[in-house]
């Protein structure tokens, strides 16, 4: 018998019960009444298709960045800006998501984006988009920067002794090496964004029907005691996330096997 | 290795002091008039409130800790059992359930609040001077979620002019923030054009109120008190007793005595 390490007798049961047990707890507090509810409102198909939309973009602009941050650290990161950058980059992460809400909604209001519409950017879904941005981006940069590391600085140089400009040896020597830190970026954007609230309602808009998202719809509903409409909506959400995870990882898989065969 | 191990065995001895401390912050008796007071506080008391417990404090030694939280979210945690002694809630129906659950061991109605709708320097300019210019092109308007209480007497009052479908349908409702201090922050910062709010708040925050309503639009709004059963019953009652005798900290607000 092999020996069990005491990490294995820690994690097992403190995962199950931390991290499973609660997610287990929503979706076996689905009920019969809060699905009809719930998936007869229209309301809430409108704030599944706004979810997906905007978590979808707000996740590829994260990447996007922070495939630039990535681009600075090999390349320059000797730079004012890269110390900038990797000093400010978690920034978010750490401000509390009302004042990240309220932040937003001053920078991109009408009072300074004024030119752009009645409200500027805020209130509509390209503020959505704007923040999940501002509180999914750190993770994706962290993702890309840790991987960024791994990579063998031997590759690069070869790459640009063979002529390679430095943005041409990021597109074709760094790029597809940070295949895996890619897709576990966006998935971690993607994620994050799907659960924020706080920030999409004070600089979203929150409008029922035009601009809510399911975080919101969520969180409204269990302010108005609609429990069992949030939980449905909630086990919704995690199947949602649940779902593209996987997607993503099959896509993961047959990619790495074909890489295998060739 | 021996380090895992001294690591391991230090993190233990840590926790076990830890355990060893909580319980002994259970077990240790204070004298009953001392008793510190757990009140839960709808947050737009929070300016009057945290003078009046800070007054109490100096008076008589006795600590209130104050959670301010919207007034449905504080329901909830009480509901669920969490410990309280004091609660104040923004809408009186709020307590009526809660007593229906029996939680409650003694309630009355506290004070008046009335809807208004400010206006911010835009607005202003805009010539908005009552609820009906809001269906004008190009106006945007604030009106709380309905999940805050305040949220469903601005819908209320929209509903009982008429204005709520026309708004609705011409988009003018841009924004539906979580909490009554949100609408007022966006009005003064002149995010939107005017925003629904109590009048406590429209002082708090120094706005232009254009518009008062009354409760023939907005229905009874009634900031209720409640003292919890199961805890710190009689340290409640006293703090309670002491913020109606300072009741002119709350009505410089705007606020009206109920009785």
């Amino acid at each position: 018998m092999r020996k069990v390490s005491i990490w294995e007798v820690l994690f097992i049961p403190l995962f199950f019960f931390l991290i499973i047990f609660p997610i287990l707890a929503i979706l076996g507090n689905v009920t019969v009444e809060g699905m009809t509810l719930t998936f007869g409102d229209p309301v809430f198909w409108i704030a599944v298709r706004n979810t997906l939309i905007t978590a979808f973009l707000a996740a590829l602009l994260g990447v996007l960045l922070a495939l630039g941050f990535g681009y600075f650290y090999i390349f320059h990161p000797g730079t004012v800006m890269y110390r900038i950058a990797d000093f400010m980059n978690d920034l978010p992460i750490a401000l509390p998501h009302t004042v990240a809400g309220l932040a937003l909604l001053l920078a991109f209001g009408r009072n300074v984006m004024g030119f752009v519409g009645p409200t500027g950017l805020a209130f509509t879904l390209v503020a959505v988009i704007l923040a999940m941005f501002f509180v999914s981006y750190p993770l994706a940069a962290r993702t890309i920067a840790s991987a960024a590391e791994e990579i063998d600085k031997e590759l690069i140089s070869v790459a640009r002794k063979l002529g390679d400009s430095p943005p041409k040896a990021y597109r074709r020597g760094v790029i597809p090496l940070l295949d895996e830190a890619i897709f576990s970026a966006f998935v971690l954007g993607f994620s994050r964004s799907l659960s924020e609230f706080a920030a999409v309602i004070m600089f979203g808009g929150n409008v029922p029907g035009m601009t809510q998202v399911l975080a919101s719809y969520v969180f409204t509903k269990v302010e108005e005691g609609e429990v069992s409409m949030a939980v449905t909506a909630s086990a919704f959400c995690i199947l949602l996330s649940l779902l593209l995870v996987l997607v993503l990882r099959m896509r993961g898989w047959s990619h790495a096997r074909s890489a295998q065969s060739a | 290795m021996t380090n895992t191990k001294r690591f391991f065995g230090i993190m233990g001895i840590i926790l076990i002091i830890g355990f060893l401390l909580m319980a002994g912050c259970t077990s240790e008796q204070k004298s009953a008039e001392k008793q510190p007071v757990n009140a839960y506080v709808a947050a737009g008391l929070k300016k009057p409130m945290d003078v009046v417990i800070a007054k109490y404090a100096n008076e008589t030694g006795i600590t209130v800790t104050p959670n301010y939280g919207p007034s449905g979210g504080l329901y909830t945690q009480i509901s669920q059992g969490q410990p309280c002694d004091l609660y104040y809630s923004a809408d009186y129906a709020l307590i009526e359930k809660l007593g229906k659950e029996g939680k409650v061991a003694e309630s009355e109605k506290f004070m008046k609040e009335f809807v208004v709708m400010t206006v911010s320097k835009t607005g202003k300019a805009k010539g908005i001077t009552k609820a009906a210019d809001l269906t004008k092109e190009n106006i945007v308007v604030a009106v709380a979620d309905p999940s805050a209480p305040v949220g469903v007497y601005s819908d209320n009052v929209l509903k009982n002019l008429n204005l709520l479908d026309t708004l609705n349908a011409k988009g003018n409702i841009k924004t539906r923030p979580s909490t009554v201090n949100q609408v007022a922050l966006m009005v003064q910062s002149d995010e939107v054009d005017a925003g629904f709010m109590y009048s406590s708040t429209a002082v708090l925050y120094k706005l232009d109120t254009v518009e008062k309503y009354g409760y023939d639009l907005s229905e009874e709004i009634i900031f209720g008190d409640a003292i919890i059963k199961g805890g710190n019953q009689a340290g409640a009652k006293a703090f309670r007793d002491y913020v109606r005798q300072n009741s002119v900290e709350f009505t410089q607000y705007g606020w009206e005595m109920y009785a």
